[in-house]
């Protein structure tokens, strides 16, 4: 393909998406709008992940020690955990650390805890296992030591929790598809009226001996051009947009936003250029096919 | 050059556009077309350029048979033969020189060949002048020469005109005619769909006349009123 010809097609394309003016609009912020839908799913899904993938990796399990424990239980226990090849690391945590870390997390409520006259936390020990470890031979091995008077996991609920993210998942990717497919059949009959406006310019390429691709190009191109932009559109729309709500959500429950990651955006930006330009292509395509023959 | 054979075309059971038409046009021949409003002259045109297939019979440009002729290439025969309508069919958006050199743009001329054919073409129908003007700033004389400048740049061995005049007045229509002539003259095969009486009378070339889609004449040195 010779450069004039190349440049010919972009400089068709740009003539076309000025004298398509509002119809060209119409597309834009079809795509804009569809993406913009589309886009929320992914930062949804995205931050469902990034919750599941902190919730598998809580393996950690808490042993609250009796009070009556002595020095030498203590350090038994501390060997037994050293010596134990499932365990990732562990803290101790002495009962009035943890009472003074209770203090700082209720904030304005902590004077509620003035009244009382003991403390009534127990030591314990943190253990984060490893990735591979088994959770429940674990805590059966540390069940008979006299010392521990309780322990929890906080798994079940976990599990729960990770049943009903994959459930909203599997209905969530249909209700996406079925947006897209909606969305490109909107989009395409947008188009469908900007190439029907030039179907005698159309004509007139075929009378003249031009080539199928070589009507197609600078469509082509405009089609491209326009989901181009409407991706660039729906991408400000979310980032502005999720930036605001994340501080929102924070300003009211601080604690979330460790749950609740700001979601890397370059990854989302490339997916959503991709698809406005694929929008854009295939739309563009496939309103064309009805004036070639 | 432009060979049917019991070429049929209908659009649908009860309408026949055309009926078992049978012709031979030599190379370098200059022929009317003629007959009443509907009675197949742009069909048969369309045929010839592969705008639309008969519903039966065969059709050979050059000797190829265009039907069995493959979508790609369609274009490639398009490119040997010019299409002149009666209603122009410019692009209002661009120069006349912008819609004579879209020609030469199709087959992917380089940009100093755009150039030179471009403006020996307009030069020819006397309007290098008008190259910057767009087709509305045009009279109805120029915008046809422009269609005809179209058609020819890019030396096409058969030029279809489907009712050159019809838009015009006698002068221009027979300036037209004139400038058909010269092409003519230049060894292209010549085919022109007219009403215009007068000019078929006063050119006594080869006419072919269509009546309710089938020749009911074909004059060799004809007049427009033969057997209608």
């Amino acid at each position: 393909m010779k450069l004039n010809t190349i440049s010919f097609y972009f400089s068709e394309a740009l003539l076309g998406f000025r004298n398509a003016g509002i119809m060209a609009w119409a597309t834009i912020s079809t795509v804009a709008i569809s993406l913009t839908i589309l886009g929320s799913f992914l930062l949804f899904y995205s931050n469902l992940n990034t919750l599941l993938a902190s919730l598998q990796n809580q393996l950690q399990i808490n042993f609250y020690l009796s009070d009556t424990a002595t020095d030498q239980q203590l350090e038994d226990l501390v060997l037994k955990i050293k010596q134990d090849i499932n365990i990732e690391s562990h803290q101790f945590i002495d009962k009035n650390e943890a009472l003074s870390q209770m203090k700082k997390d209720l904030h304005n409520d902590a004077p509620l805890l003035n009244n009382l006259n003991v403390n009534p936390l127990p030591n314990t020990i943190t253990i984060q296992l490893k990735p591979n470890a088994n959770m429940q031979n674990f805590r059966k091995s540390f069940d008979s030591l006299e010392i521990i008077e309780d322990s929890s996991t906080g798994k079940d609920w976990v599990d729960h929790l990770l049943k009903m993210i994959n459930m909203t998942k599997s209905i969530g990717s249909w209700i996406v598809i079925l947006l897209g497919l909606a969305n490109l059949s909107i989009i395409v009959n947008t188009i469908r009226l900007t190439v029907f406006a030039r179907k005698d310019q159309i004509e007139i390429m075929r009378l003249v001996g031009a080539t199928n691709w070589f009507i197609r190009m600078p469509f082509l191109i405009e089609g491209m051009l326009q989901g181009f932009i409407g991706a660039v559109l729906a991408i400000i729309c979310l980032y502005f947009g999720y930036s605001y709500l994340i501080n929102e959500i924070t300003s009211i429950v601080p604690n979330l936003f460790s749950i609740v990651q700001t979601v890397a955006f370059i990854p989302l930006i490339i997916k959503l250029l991709f698809l406005g330009i694929a929008l854009g292509l295939f739309g563009s395509l496939l309103s064309l096919r009805r004036f070639l023959v | 050059m432009i060979q049917m054979y019991q070429v049929n075309k209908s659009y649908a059971p009860d309408v026949k556009a055309l009926e078992n038409i049978n012709l031979h046009i030599q190379k370098g021949e200059f022929v009317f077309l003629v007959g009443p409003s509907g009675a197949g002259k742009t069909t048969l045109m369309r045929l010839i350029f592969r705008d639309e297939k008969p519903t039966s019979g065969n059709i050979l440009i050059d000797g190829r048979n265009i039907e069995r002729l493959s979508l790609g290439a369609i274009p490639y025969l398009r490119r040997s033969i010019g299409v002149v309508f009666q209603d122009f069919k410019l692009m209002a958006n661009k120069t006349a020189f912008e819609n004579v050199a879209f020609a030469l743009r199709v087959v992917e001329a380089s940009t100093d060949e755009i150039e030179h054919k471009t403006m020996q073409v307009l030069e020819m129908m006397g309007l290098s002048h008008r190259k910057s003007a767009l087709p509305h700033e045009m009279s109805g004389g120029e915008q046809q020469r422009i269609c005809i400048a179209r058609a020819l740049v890019n030396d096409p061995a058969i030029l279809l005109t489907d009712e050159p005049t019809g838009n015009l007045d006698p002068e221009l229509s027979y300036e037209i005619m004139k400038i058909l002539l010269d092409i003519h003259e230049r060894g292209t095969t010549v085919m022109v769909a007219t009403h215009d009486a007068s000019l078929v009378n006063r050119l006594q070339r080869r006419v072919l006349h269509l009546k309710d889609g089938k020749v009911i004449n074909d004059s060799m040195r004809g007049t427009y009123h033969d057997e209608t």
